[in-house]
């Protein structure tokens, strides 16, 4: 079962041969039906070869390394009821987009520059609390968890900020901007 | 060839080995396991394979549902199938070793691609531990080779990236199989030239893969013995190794030639028949026409349009498209026009295993349409048969104004074997001639004394103008006719055409005692396995004769008298009694079944057992 | 039982289209004796009801036969289930009653195999256009050289009076006691979709117009659609009489005729104008519409447009278009399947069987 038919050349179909636009056997060069399973020349498996590949590396990398890599610095943190102005305040100074917020050792919420914007603007900052406008219950991520999970659940929720844990208590906050610059810096790497 | 070191290993000679090779779908063991049987046929053993294709179209690589197949058996005796279970597990990732070593039997040998097995491969193969480190593979006589890699390297200097080197590595396997089973390289080097003449690179990659296997096979100290299997003694002549499907094409081609009738073939794309379209369909240096209709009845219906005009009209299907057909083929039965309707069997009911082995669809081409609409039923039992009887499904066809079922399955399509190519000359014309104008008014249902088929007038005849169709028709003069008694004489004439067939085939033969304790009965593609069976249970010194019918309506005349010379009678059934239920409500006779329907050929042990237990049940 | 099959209301007052003599199709028609109507009149009595459409389709079909120059025994007609599917046996040529929807099936079969007949589907809107839909739309789309005669009569005739899929919405019939549910489809859009090469359609008891768009269809080479509007008096009598009925046919019809203004009326005082993409009936002198504003018919227009617009319009809202909507031309299903076979020859010679038995590869066991 060796492609027997196409030997014999009774058998062969027209037009077949390199620029017909079919599926080019990677081994043997000769052009087959698109989504042949078998190369009608020399038997090779095809069905490998004609699937999307995803770029190898990069792939590899997103899914091998961990959120560590991205060197999230650590949080910025207040409590639950430190008024809205003075969060904003701290922010600004640190120049950082969002804090933790923590009840004890507890991680409780986030609040971001996004939050301020579309939750806090406008209102009287210095008569709220933060736990008022804050995410409660964000989701969160172990420092060994891979980026291409922390790219899936910011994909997914449609959010740019996820704490990261260790041993409960947070190390860092992975945001798309780290994301990004990770990507940028790996896609250089992979096309050198 | 230089090695390294002389070692005098020993040789162990064996009768037959079972070797099943099994990888990622872009792992190329298809080509492998090809590359294999035509050595192996090449030096003269009798073979028989059956492919295990992915059951999705396209499976993410190194997944589970990827894992592509393929089970060669060779020996030097004759052998009847692709062996009940290997001896030797080729596996080249940990989900090939998954799906496959459960089919390896204790003490086998297992050779692994141990590169293969990386963590993110076993997560893909859902092993929670690798299996080569925790103990859970010492059953087996496992090799554990670094193929990717020693092929790799085998290939340094050469003008190719990783990738591409990667893509031999499939050559390297077979190359310690080469040397493992004592197979010489030439036929591969030699068909590696002619493949890949236009890639030169490529080519030299692909024989330095298979000699660094074989090299590799002959220096490393994993391998305590080599094994021989001496050639068989095959009857002589021309062979060629040919699947089910192929040999269903070409038969039909050939009976096209034999009645000196074009070839119309009208189909639907459907697994496991849909090759047998693509391959009909580059025949058109002999005329043949194919159509792919938009739908099964459309297909059968263009096949029957084809027949009326003259043309040798054939249509093929599975069982869900056979269902679709049923009214149609009603049509045919009242028409009395030549057709042959291909079943090639998968496991069902309904959307069923496309991709498995089952042959339930016995009652549906022997009942499955209203009123008594008898048609006769052939069934090859090997995939070399497949082209004697589609010449001989034509035959009838054509002979007896009828349309037939030509009944094949999965595993004979797809399955191979060695096939003693006849010569042309010594095929037997089944052609018929039209009817021509006579004295008098024609009367299109005046039948021939002998066979009771009606006259076949195709339009362009002049002086023959007449017309048919599905109502039912008066005896002779073929005017549409609601007279009772016609119809009473009508349904029994019908019947009796069918039935009358039985004089004009062979007697069903029998291997073994002509009497005896016991009857192995079997259609189809069971015959490897009872076959086999057989052979060992005689050898075992016990009574029992196997006798397999090709030709299930009617039944060969002899068929009772075979049966009542037993005492007792096993059927077995890639399905729920099929062929039990025909026999014991035609014959009055207590036969039994052996059911197993999980989508796979028999395993020969398990028909062996099932005789010795009736057996020792005694009368 | 009266043979209908001479109507007498033969009046020859529409003007009949302006299409040349056609030479005959067959290339021996030098040496034919010509055949006359009766020789297509078979040996059996006709059993369709007293006052059926039926009969003048079947004396139109019989009376164009001869035209054609086919000797008698290369014609066939193949036909379903339905009262349609009767007509094969009441003609003396090769015929094939087949089951229910599948005639276009063997149809495609027997021509493929045979290029060399002249084939007829005669089909009915039940069996064409219901249970037959798919395979109308495939031997249409593959230009099978076919002439497909579909009788429209709106209801299910031989089961007895069921909803037809042209059936009006909210009729009343066996099936649909309380009013049919179902939208009804339009048959000519339909075969204008399946991109049929030819699409016409004609009257039963217009037989001089039915017999010349017979035979326009007959000698179109490709496929061929026409409906025929039929009279089932039985189950759905006057279905169409709104505006077949001899009395105001001229004023709710349009007679088409290829490079002519689309003008209707007993006056000839109507006309049809697109607005957009819409047809709108004008009165010719009235608001300064001229003939010069009028659509003209154009058969052969590559594309379907025209053709589409003409298959929307209906009574009461349109005159009802009458004639050949479409006839274009392009390769038949045959001839296509013929030209690979001829191709493949060329190129690699006639087959040989032995060598293909051998496949690629073999090997001797002495």
């Amino acid at each position: 079962m060796d492609g027997g038919v196409t030997d014999s050349g009774e058998g062969s179909v027209a037009g077949r041969g390199p620029g017909t636009g079919g599926i080019t056997c990677p081994s043997c060069g000769f052009e087959n039906l698109v989504g042949a399973d078998i190369c009608d020349n020399c038997g090779a498996d095809l069905a490998g070869h004609d699937v999307p590949q995803a770029t190898v590396t990069f792939h590899g990398q997103l899914l091998g390394e961990h959120l560590d890599e991205l060197g999230a610095p650590p949080p910025i943190t207040v409590s639950p009821d430190t008024p809205v102005d003075v969060v904003i305040a701290k922010m600004q100074a640190a120049e950082t987009d969002c804090v933790l917020v923590m009840a004890d050792d507890r991680l409780v919420g986030i609040f971001t520059d996004r939050d301020a914007v579309v939750k806090a603007a406008g209102k009287r900052v210095d008569s709220f609390h933060v736990r008022d406008f804050m995410t409660p219950d964000p989701v969160v991520l172990r420092h060994d968890d891979p980026i291409a999970v922390a790219i899936h659940k910011m994909a997914v929720g449609g959010f740019r900020h996820i704490p990261i844990l260790e041993d409960g208590r947070p190390t860092g906050v992975v945001t798309a901007r780290d994301v990004f610059h990770h990507l940028a810096s790996s896609m250089d790497r992979a096309s050198s | 060839m230089t090695t390294t070191r002389e070692r005098e290993l020993p040789t162990e000679e064996l009768e037959r080995v079972t070797i099943r090779f099994a990888g990622d779908s872009g792992d190329g063991m298809q080509l492998t396991g090809t590359q294999f049987t035509r050595t192996a046929a090449v030096f003269g053993n009798d073979i028989s394979t059956l492919p295990d294709f992915p059951a999705e179209i396209r499976a993410p690589a190194g997944s589970l549902p990827g894992v592509s197949g393929f089970q060669i058996s060779f020996s030097s005796t004759e052998i009847h199938t692709p062996g009940d279970a290997p001896d030797v597990l080729v596996a080249m990732n940990p989900a090939a070793l998954k799906t496959n070593i459960g089919d390896l039997p204790a003490g086998g040998a297992l050779i692994v691609n141990s590169d293969a097995f990386t963590q993110a491969n076993l997560n893909k193969a859902a092993y929670a531990s690798n299996p080569l480190t925790d103990g859970s593979l010492k059953a087996y006589t496992t090799f554990e080779i670094p193929i990717s890699t020693l092929n790799e390297r085998s290939l340094d200097g050469l003008d190719m990236t990783s990738k591409q080197k990667d893509l031999t590595k499939n050559f390297f396997a077979l190359g310690i199989m080469f040397w493992l089973y004592e197979r010489s390289m030439d036929p591969t080097l030699g068909w590696i030239d002619a493949k890949f003449s236009a890639r030169p690179v490529v080519a030299e990659a692909n024989k330095r893969a298979l000699r660094a296997g074989y090299a590799f096979g002959e220096t490393t100290e994993m391998f305590h013995t080599h094994y021989r299997v001496q050639p068989a003694k095959l009857p002589p002549g021309t062979y060629r190794n040919i699947t089910g499907n192929e040999a269903t094409a070409l038969g039909f081609l050939a009976a096209s030639k034999l009645a000196d009738r074009q070839l119309f073939y009208g189909s639907y794309p459907i697994t496991p028949a849909s090759d047998i379209l693509h391959q009909l369909s580059t025949y058109k240096t002999f005329g043949v026409k194919t159509f792919q209709a938009e739908d099964e009845i459309a297909a059968i219906g263009a096949a029957i349009g084809a027949s009326y005009g003259g043309a040798l009209g054939l249509t093929a299907s599975s069982g869900p498209g056979i269902a679709l057909k049923t009214e149609a083929m009603g049509l045919a039965v009242m028409v009395e026009l030549p057709l042959v309707v291909i079943d090639v069997q998968r496991a069902g009911p309904s959307t069923g295993m496309p991709t498995k082995n089952e042959q339930a669809d016995l009652l549906q081409v022997m009942f499955g349409r209203n009123s008594d609409s008898p048609i006769p039923i052939v069934a090859p039992a090997t995939p070399g048969e497949c082209f004697d009887y589609a010449i001989e499904a034509a035959r009838i066809a054509l002979k007896y104004m009828t349309p037939v079922v030509y009944l094949s399955d999965a595993f004979l399509a797809t399955g191979s074997e060695p096939w003693l190519v006849p010569s042309v000359a010594d095929l037997p014309s089944i052609a018929v001639t039209n009817a021509a104008k006579g004295e008098g008014p024609f009367q299109p249902y005046l039948r021939d004394p002998e066979t009771l088929a009606r006259p076949w007038a195709v339009p362009g005849t002049a002086g023959l103008e007449h017309r048919i169709g599905g109502l039912e028709k008066a005896d002779g003069s073929g005017n549409v006719s609601y007279d009772p008694d016609n119809h009473h004489k009508m349904q029994l004439l019908r019947a009796a055409k069918v039935a009358g067939i039985a004089k004009d085939i062979p007697p069903l033969e029998v291997f073994g005692p002509e009497s005896g304790d016991l009857l192995i009965l079997g259609w189809g593609s069971t015959y490897g396995a009872i076959r086999s069976a057989a052979e060992r249970l005689q050898a075992d010194g016990r009574s029992v004769a196997h006798a397999h019918l090709r030709h299930l309506n009617p039944f060969p005349a002899n068929t009772e008298a075979v049966l009542r010379s037993y005492r007792r009678v096993l059927i077995p059934e890639v399905n729920l009694g099929q062929l039990l239920l025909l026999v014991r409500a035609k014959y009055l006779i207590d036969a039994v079944g052996y059911d197993r329907v999980r989508g796979k050929p028999f395993r020969i042990a398990e028909i062996v057992e099932e005789a010795e237990r009736i057996l020792a049940e005694g009368t | 039982m009266t043979d209908m099959t001479d109507t007498t209301d033969q009046t020859a007052t529409e003007s009949s289209p302006a299409v040349p003599p056609q030479p005959a199709l067959s290339p021996e028609n030098a040496e034919i004796i010509a055949l006359t109507r009766k020789d297509f009149v078979s040996d059996q009595e006709v059993r369709w009801c007293p006052g059926c459409g039926d009969y003048s389709i079947l004396a139109q079909t019989q009376k164009v036969m001869p035209d054609f120059g086919y000797k008698k025994e290369d014609i066939v007609f193949i036909s379903g289930i339905g009262c349609s599917g009767r007509l094969p046996y009441y003609m003396n040529t090769y015929g094939f009653h087949t089951i229910h929807g599948r005639a276009p099936t063997l149809a495609t079969g027997l021509k493929a195999t045979r290029p060399d007949l002249m084939v007829w589907v005669i089909t009915g809107d039940g069996d064409a256009l219901s249970i037959g839909g798919n395979h109308v739309l495939h031997s249409m789309r593959r230009n099978v050289d076919i002439n497909l005669v579909m009788f429209n009569n709106r209801i299910y005739g031989l089961t007895k009076g069921q909803a037809s899929p042209t059936s009006e919405f909210g009729k009343k019939t066996k099936s649909t006691p309380v009013g049919s549910i179902d939208t009804p489809i339009m048959p000519l859009t339909i075969a204008l979709a399946a991109e049929a090469s030819f699409v016409a359609r004609s009257v039963d008891t217009h037989t001089e117009h039915l017999q010349q768009t017979l035979e326009r269809g007959g000698r179109h080479k490709g496929s061929s659609f026409i409906e025929v509007l039929q009279n089932c008096n039985i189950f759905n009598d006057g279905a169409w009489r709104d505006f077949t009925d001899r009395e105001v046919r001229e004023d709710r019809m349009l007679v088409l005729e290829h490079g002519k203004p689309m003008i209707f009326g007993k006056d000839r005082d109507k006309g049809i104008r697109l607005v957009g993409l819409r047809p709108e009936v004008v009165t010719i002198g009235q608001d300064g519409v001229t003939e010069a504003d009028l659509l003209v018919h154009d058969e052969s227009a590559e594309d379907p447009y025209l053709a589409l617009v003409l298959s929307r319009m209906f009574w009461p809202d349109f005159p009802v278009p009458v004639g050949v909507l479409r006839a274009t031309s392009r390769p038949t299903h045959d001839r296509l399947l013929e030209d690979q076979i001829t191709a493949a020859v060329g190129r690699s010679g006639a087959g040989d069987l032995e060598r293909v038995l051998r496949g690629g590869e073999t090997w001797t066991v002495e």
